[in-house]
């Protein structure tokens, strides 16, 4: 069984504030100082993917990412873990605000199709950049395969897919054929962390390169025109408050001096 | 403004058939915007039993009610439902149509603008009509960055970020046209069967209507520092939030996760407790009346929005609470 998982090269989601600059005259946001990650929530989908590995023996992960220029140093993570492989698909007209998540969905379907054979493809619930959340959506349709979202639990039994997703105050069990789409909620759980050997194995795992080139893409004339405009960006303000803070010989003195003070002032009843 | 234009909501219900709050927040977001405009707003409400959500929506000021009722539609079938919307696309011609952001929705949409091809956006905070043209905001880069997007002449689908604006107003007037669809064209089949369906303990809802929260973050260290915010959570009537770390290491249930991807919240009095402050969380309980935080770290994000602060390890801070609270002397 072969499981593609798509996953997104981003800046660090935790960088502070100062670190995501924003250039006006482009209207992009350039990060500064941050290392690029795994996008959060494709680390979930990898590890849907690893423990079907885990339960049965027939099971390749190929890794497909899409990116004006993807590192090695950030994938290796995903390699260790236990993907079998990476195929970087690498062209200037990849970057992220070239490409929004449905011509990112078009890029995806024409990769896929260029691999050929895949049971299942597990994305990521949102990428932490753009923060859409529709690219799985948008790739089943273009596929015409199944589409499961916010899965918190994915299991292949013998041919059907089932999936256990997450409802507001609530969960669903579904069940389809496979081929199918399914994403990942972070519910699923973390990425397991690899130990120092799988480390070093992975340097010698399998990373192949493709370009537009490659799926029959030229100069962008069969990307999709973005339908919305980029108007502007700009950070947004939060209001700080002048924290008072509470001081004592110790800490337990010190919170029950805050209980005493939030009485005072009517926070408490 | 020459043509007049309309505006659909999708609204959803509880599993008592009540309007959920999140669709009342993107009704008012679709009359607010409307009002600027002079659009119609149309709703649409779609499941097993609506006839109260239906009669509720009467009272909202909306001028038309789409309702389409069958036993059918208990639970939310992408292909089902979209077959429904493209009937009432097709009546009312949509310049906008506003979904909540709750993960069905959030399915629902996606699908909608894949069928009608058409731009979507998701998580949006704010809509605003500038000329004759419809301007979103959307926080990205995890809450650090806010693009703001035109959606041109074509028409456009947003999902509203829940708390981004008010619930709409109950009137004292009824009013609106209830037009029941009739015959859908059924899909041949659906994209997956649902074996099993079920509720929840009802935490994220339990946590949106909490008067106070106890939150933890990583710095809590393990499911037994969450049983002791359970303790203080439970003497002043609360409930036990958490951030991301402890759903995903599974020291609490993900229900009760706050932030950008769990619940939104804003409580009187919210705890911060051993969690720094990240954007996608605070963003999610930053609209508290009171924020506590409580840090071993002075440099903590969270100090800068909060109203008390307590330096130290938490253990001891909590345990000072707890007595204070119970008001003997330790
Ligand atoms: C798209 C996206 C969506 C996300 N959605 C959410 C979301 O909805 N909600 C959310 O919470 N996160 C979300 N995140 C994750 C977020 O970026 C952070 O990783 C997370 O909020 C950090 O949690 P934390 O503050 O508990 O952990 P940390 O940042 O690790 O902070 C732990 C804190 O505990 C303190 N500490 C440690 N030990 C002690 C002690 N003994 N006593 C007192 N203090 C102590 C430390 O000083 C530190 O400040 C999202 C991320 C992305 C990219
Ligand atoms: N450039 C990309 N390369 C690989 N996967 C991607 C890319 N963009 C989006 N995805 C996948 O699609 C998911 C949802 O992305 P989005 O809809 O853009 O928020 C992500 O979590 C990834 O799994």
């Amino acid at each position: 069984m072969h499981i593609i998982v798509c996953i997104k090269q981003t800046p660090d989601h935790e960088g502070p504030r100062e670190s995501y600059e924003i250039n006006h005259d482009l209207n992009i946001v350039v990060p500064r100082g941050i290392p690029p990650v795994l996008s959060l929530f494709d680390e979930n989908a990898l590890e849907a993917a690893l423990r079907i590995k885990d339960q049965r023996d027939d099971v390749k992960i190929t890794i497909v990412s899409i990116g004006k220029k993807i590192s090695n140093a950030v994938m290796i993570r995903a390699l260790a873990a236990g993907a079998d492989e990476l195929i970087k698909m690498e062209d200037e007209l990849f970057e992220s605000h070239k490409l929004d998540s449905g011509a990112t969905a078009q890029v995806m379907a024409k990769t896929v199709k260029r691999i050929g054979n895949y049971d299942l493809i597990l994305v990521g619930r949102q990428a932490s950049d753009w923060n859409s959340g529709y690219m799985g959506i948008s790739l089943g349709s273009i596929l015409n395969i199944p589409c499961i979202t916010f899965a918190q639990k994915v299991d292949v039994q013998s041919d059907a897919l089932i999936v256990n997703r997450v409802v507001d105050n609530g969960y669903e069990i579904l069940t389809s054929s496979l081929p199918a789409v399914v994403m990942v909620t972070n519910e699923l759980g973390e990425l397991r962390y690899p130990a120092m050997k799988a480390r070093r194995e992975a340097k010698k795992k399998s990373i192949i390169k493709w370009n537009a080139a490659d799926i029959n893409l030229d100069e962008g004339k069969q990307l999709p025109k973005q339908p919305l405009v980029l108007v502007s960006l700009k950070h947004p303000s939060i209001p700080e408050k002048a924290c008072r803070y509470i001081e004592a010989s110790d800490p337990q003195t010190a919170g029950k001096k805050l209980i005493q003070l939030l009485v005072e002032n009517n926070v408490l009843p | 403004m020459a043509k007049r234009y309309n505006f659909l909501v999708y609204v959803e219900t509880d599993d008592k058939g009540v309007v959920t709050q999140l669709s009342l927040e993107a009704l008012n977001a679709a009359k607010k915007t409307a009002e600027e405009g002079g659009a119609s707003v149309s709703a649409m409400v779609i499941g097993e039993k609506v006839s109260r959500a239906v009669e509720e929506l009467q009272f909202h000021n909306i001028d038309n009610i789409y309702v389409k009722e069958d036993v059918s539609l208990k639970y939310y079938r992408p292909r089902k439902f979209l077959a429904i919307l493209i009937k009432i696309y097709r009546l009312l011609e949509p310049k906008l149509t506003i979904f909540g952001n709750s993960k069905n929705s959030l399915d629902f949409a996606a699908r909608a603008a894949i069928q009608f091809d058409i731009a979507l956006v998701t998580d949006c905070v704010k809509i605003e009509k500038d000329k004759e043209e419809l301007l979103f905001t959307k926080p990205v880069y995890s809450n650090n960055v806010m693009a703001v997007y035109a959606g041109g002449s074509s028409p456009c689908i947003v999902t509203m970020r829940s708390k981004s604006t008010e619930p709409s107003e109950r009137s004292e007037l009824r009013q609106g046209e209830i037009i029941k669809l009739g015959e859908v064209d059924e899909p041949a089949s659906e994209e997956y069967e649902i074996l099993e369906a079920g509720a929840l303990e009802d935490g994220g809802k339990k946590l949106a209507d909490a008067d106070i929260i106890v939150a933890g973050g990583r710095g809590i260290g393990g499911p037994e520092g969450f049983l002791e915010l359970q303790k203080l959570a439970d003497l002043l009537d609360g409930q036990v939030g958490s951030t991301r770390p402890p759903c995903d290491l599974g020291w609490v249930s993900p229900e009760v996760q706050v932030g950008i991807t769990g619940t939104i919240v804003s409580p009187n009095v919210y705890f911060a407790v051993g969690l720094s402050g990240s954007f996608q969380h605070m963003a999610g309980m930053s609209g508290s009346k009171t924020i506590i935080a409580i840090n071993s770290d002075s440099n903590a994000n969270i100090f800068k929005i909060s109203d008390y602060g307590i330096i130290g390890e938490y253990e001891p801070v909590l345990c000072g609470l707890i007595s204070g609270i119970k008001g003997c002397s330790t």
